[in-house]
């Protein structure tokens, strides 16, 4: 049998009334995710939801409710079905009559008025006034499962979160409403099945005369609603009391009622009863049943709570993650490196200096180098190429590279300053910083010693140099 | 390209596998290539960040879903680190061999990696460049035009894939952006996208698949399912936010704690001298729990993790905010005045429920009430009957906190909703100083101030929804 939509979400909710205070974990989520694979996020929650019950064990705690409503409903509809049975023999005042109208307010005039509220509740839309007693009842039951199942500092056992999960679903919102409904119409119907059944019971077994009385109303009254009640059940078929025979059962009339007389009173009862009772709540009861099913085949998770949200990233993921395609099979051999602070030097006076990639933050060449020791900047291929040109020809031997302290080294940069250096006898290594610029990282400092180790150029070697920016 | 076939094979896809768009996401040594890939798969785990060169040494594929549908596949790979002396080595070789084209040329150099082992790092860039339909190039605009980044380019060039340039890191830095505009320009790269990976913003991913969609014809259709559903995520944790924003703001304004006559008879002004330290400590600590379990929903809903709340400069510490909300300064820094209570030295955040002498009159109509039924309406009343009864109180949050409560929540959606996964730097992205009171916050207060019955619950009642639906209006289109 395929488990309706509803109470998969009603498994989910219950589940997730559990989880918020004590999270519970759930074996291979992840395998979950791949196994569902083009399931709806309510299934995978559904599968989920299945396998932590399984897991941890949860059948009973969350059938609980369900049970404990059967039981409920089982009891208030024999209290009810007694109820019909007792108005009904109420109705016989003595050892052989029966008082047909008391009889009438007992079975039809509280219904009539209880139906009444129904529609004027269904209409305007008060919950208060469709589910009469019943709801009020079901209002408080949240309140006492929890008094019920809490510990001593107020945390509520599992059974009792999912207790309030499953009336949540049931009893609250759209579901709460016509669900209410119909089992008001149920109890209803219940109570004047048993009433009708006692009726002819009495009736089969004993012989009764119908009376009437009055008195502060007139006795036309009766008259005319027995003739109102009367006119439909004629139609249909039911044999009822001529205005005469009304008369005659007047109460105080000296009068013994023929049998013709006592059949047709015990039809327009029983009649009055299916016509103005069991059947207006039978049609009511399939409305709203109808109408709780389409509530149920409407009824949808807020999948806008953090629960879900948090389940929906974990169950349906918006992407893969990493997966190495292309290793790097040598990664490179760290040295470790002498931590050094680069401090201002004074260098050679026939140093020459050759810039690489300082950027657009400093102008080259800085104001403190002779234009005649300047050999550029390197900033691609060909500023390079004229460098080593510029080197070549001036066989320079002492040359410090100026780099800009805050950019990061990386290979090329490294290839420039070895070929740059590769003919000089002192290499300097001069790291640019402006005043205004933030202190540079050691990790930063350290990737600049590496390089300078790898185109030998010694530690002490490594200096700092401020200058203003452009 | 076969090598990587042979190693995706028992990778875990969805479905259309087949069909996904490959993405080779390429550039420069610290671009940040990997920071882009974190934040479109919403993942600061993926990859290593660093601030130096070659923190990524092999290529790393990830997939992005539109529901059960793979539409990308996103390949991160090295950085270039020395471009220009692979381009002289591909010119050497290219007079060597004479390939019939740019695509040749390439793999010739990638069946002889054994000769270019100082290479290693740009081969794999080249080999998963070979293998891709489209290269994202990843630009530091913050960057100076050097020759090498052009040098990139036209190696990139000579895969023959389209190539759409990422401007990165673009936060201030109009001048820069134009620069690089201009310069691949020059290489005909003229459809190009900013993409902050730090200062995340939605549009701007949705604006990469756009561009993708008008650089892949034939890939079109996936790719609007991908920008559809990845909208409609976004949006969802959005509303989700919004919402749980909303239940804390209606939880805390309709809080109401009844106080003892001995003590509230004393003073019925809002600051609460009339009130026992125990009462207004209960209270103040409803309040308190009550934001410390929203922040932790709000952190759970976008997925943020300590890193991110460093790097976005959070007042955030160990899951709890540092400044409490009941803390004078508070009040200042969102520009509220400071109540009377705050003034008088008396404990902040109390407010006493004076709108009937300790009665509130429900929202539910009077008419609806007496319809209703003299017992539903006593019901609903009992409470106020019985303070009235024995001349208690109700202790409440005052205006003030709840609005400060609220401007503090738009601050953080704010937050949550702009970052990128990829931070490295810290950054203040939000303005703190024009996050301001909707004009209908007063009525919104009013209308959950009368109906106490909403506290911790959810009703189904059609003044709920409608203020809900106000306040997430507000949260997310704006005030």
């Amino acid at each position: 049998m395929t488990t309706s939509k509803f109470d998969k979400s009603l498994l989910i909710e219950q589940i997730r009334q559990i989880e918020t205070p004590h999270p519970l974990n759930c074996d291979n989520e992840d395998e979950l995710s791949d196994f569902l694979l083009n399931q709806t996020f309510h299934e995978r929650l559904w599968q989920r939801a299945k396998r932590l019950v399984r897991q941890h064990d949860l059948s009973a705690a969350l059938s609980h409710a369900a049970r404990l409503s059967r039981t409920i409903k089982t009891i208030t509809l024999t209290l009810v079905a007694l109820l019909g049975a007792v108005g009904t023999m109420y109705a016989i005042t003595d050892s052989d009559t029966i008082n047909i109208y008391w009889l009438l307010l007992v079975l039809l005039g509280f219904n009539f008025i209880s139906m009444l509220l129904w529609l004027i509740g269904i209409s305007l839309n008060m919950d208060g006034l469709t589910s009469g007693l019943f709801a009020r009842f079901t209002s408080r039951l949240p309140g006492l499962l929890n008094k019920v199942n809490s510990d001593k500092q107020g945390n509520i056992n599992i059974s009792g979160l999912a207790d309030r999960a499953w009336l949540r679903c049931f009893y609250s919102a759209t579901v709460g409403k016509w669900q209410l409904s119909k089992i008001t119409h149920q109890l209803w119907l219940v109570y004047l099945l048993a009433g009708l059944t006692s009726l002819l019971l009495l009736m089969m077994v004993r012989q009764y005369d119908f009376i009437w009385g009055t008195t502060l109303l007139s006795d036309s009254v009766f008259i005319q609603l027995t003739g109102s009640l009367s006119q439909p059940l004629s139609l249909i078929g039911f044999m009822t009391p001529s205005v005469e025979q009304v008369q005659e059962s007047r109460l105080g009339v000296e009068h013994i009622l023929t049998a013709e007389h006592r059949s047709h009173w015990a039809q327009f009862l029983l009649g009055s009863l299916l016509c103005f009772g069991i059947l207006p709540r039978l049609l009511l009861l399939l409305l709203s049943s109808l109408m709780s099913i389409r509530a149920r085949r409407l009824f949808s998770l807020d999948l806008y709570l953090p629960y879900y949200i948090d389940l929906r990233q974990r169950l349906v993921p918006l992407a893969s993650h990493g997966q190495i395609v292309d290793a790097d099979t040598s990664p490179p051999v760290m040295t470790d490196i002498e931590q050094q602070i680069p401090l201002s030097h004074s260098l050679p006076e026939h140093t020459k200096w050759a810039a690489i990639e300082l950027g657009d933050k400093f102008s080259w060449p800085i104001s403190l180098i002779n234009g005649l020791n300047n050999f550029g900047q390197v900033i691609d291929r060909e500023s390079l190429e004229s460098t080593l040109q510029c080197l070549q020809t001036s066989q320079c031997q002492v040359l410090a590279v100026v780099v800009a302290a805050a950019r990061s080294p990386d290979r090329g940069v490294q290839r420039s300053i070895t070929s740059l250096t590769l003919h000089c006898s002192q290499r300097w290594l001069v790291l640019l910083q402006s005043p205004d610029e933030k202190k540079i990282s050691s990790k930063r400092l350290t990737a600049w010693y590496q390089l300078a180790q790898a185109c030998n150029i010694p530690a002490d070697h490594v200096i700092s140099l401020s200058v203003d920016k452009t | 390209m076969s090598s990587n076939k042979q190693n995706n094979s028992d990778f875990n896809y969805p479905s259309n596998s087949k069909a996904a768009i490959n993405v080779g996401v390429v550039g420069h040594t610290n671009a940040g290539k990997t920071s882009l890939i974190r934040t479109l798969l919403r993942d600061d785990h993926f990859g290593n960040v660093d601030d130096a060169a070659g923190t990524t040494r092999s290529v790393e594929q990830s997939a992005i879903y539109a529901d059960n549908e793979v539409v990308l596949n996103l390949f991160d790979t090295p950085g270039f680190e020395d471009s220009s002396a692979l381009l002289i080595a591909l010119d050497d070789l290219s007079i060597s061999i004479k390939p019939n084209s740019p695509t040749e040329l390439l793999k010739a150099f990638i069946d002889q990696q054994g000769r270019y082992a100082d290479f290693k790092q740009e081969i794999k860039v080249l080999r998963q460049s070979l293998s891709s339909d489209v290269l994202l190039y990843i630009i530091d605009v913050r960057e100076p035009l050097l020759g090498k980044y052009r040098d990139e380019v036209e190696i990139l060039s000579k895969a023959g894939k389209p190539i759409l340039p990422v401007f990165n890191f673009i936060a201030d830095e109009n001048q820069a952006l134009n620069r690089w505009r201009d310069q691949m320009a020059l290489f005909n790269l003229h459809a190009a996208l900013e993409f902050d990976t730090v200062a995340f913003d939605f549009e701007a991913e949705k604006r990469l698949y756009q561009k993708l969609q008008s650089l892949m014809e034939r890939h079109y259709d996936p790719l609007q399912r991908l920008i559809d559903y990845r909208q409609q995520v976004w949006q969802n944790l959005n509303q989700a936010a919004a919402q749980r924003i909303f239940i804390l703001i209606c939880d805390v304004a309709c809080y109401r704690l009844e106080a003892t006559a001995s003590q509230s008879s004393q003073s019925k002004t809002i600051g609460g001298n009339g009130f026992s330290d125990t009462d207004v400590n209960k209270m103040q600590a409803f309040v308190r729990n009550a934001e410390q379990q929203a922040l932790t929903d709000l952190l759970a809903i976008f997925s943020f993790t300590q890193l991110d709340i460093d790097l976005q400069q959070l007042p955030v510490s160990e899951g709890r905010w540092e400044l409490d909300i009941f803390s004078p300064h508070m009040l200042k820094e969102f520009g509220l005045g400071i109540g009377a209570s705050a003034l008088s030295g008396a404990a902040v955040g109390v407010g006493v429920d004076l709108m009937v002498g300790g009665m509130s009159l429900g929202a539910a109509s009077l008419l609806g009430a007496a319809i209703g039924g003299g017992w539903a309406t006593a019901r609903r009343y009992q409470q106020e009957f019985k303070a009235v009864w024995r001349r208690h109180q109700w202790l409440c949050v005052d205006d003030d906190t709840v609005s400060l409560l609220y401007l503090r929540q738009c601050r953080l959606l704010s937050t949550l909703s702009h970052r990128g996964h990829a931070a490295q730097n810290k950054l203040k992205l939000v303005d703190n100083g024009k996050v301001g009171l909707p004009q209908k916050w007063p009525s919104l207060l009013k209308s959950l101030r009368q109906n106490p019955q909403w506290h911790q619950a959810t009703p189904d009642d059609a003044e709920y929804h409608k203020s809900q639906k106000l306040m997430l209006e507000w949260l997310l289109l704006g005030n």
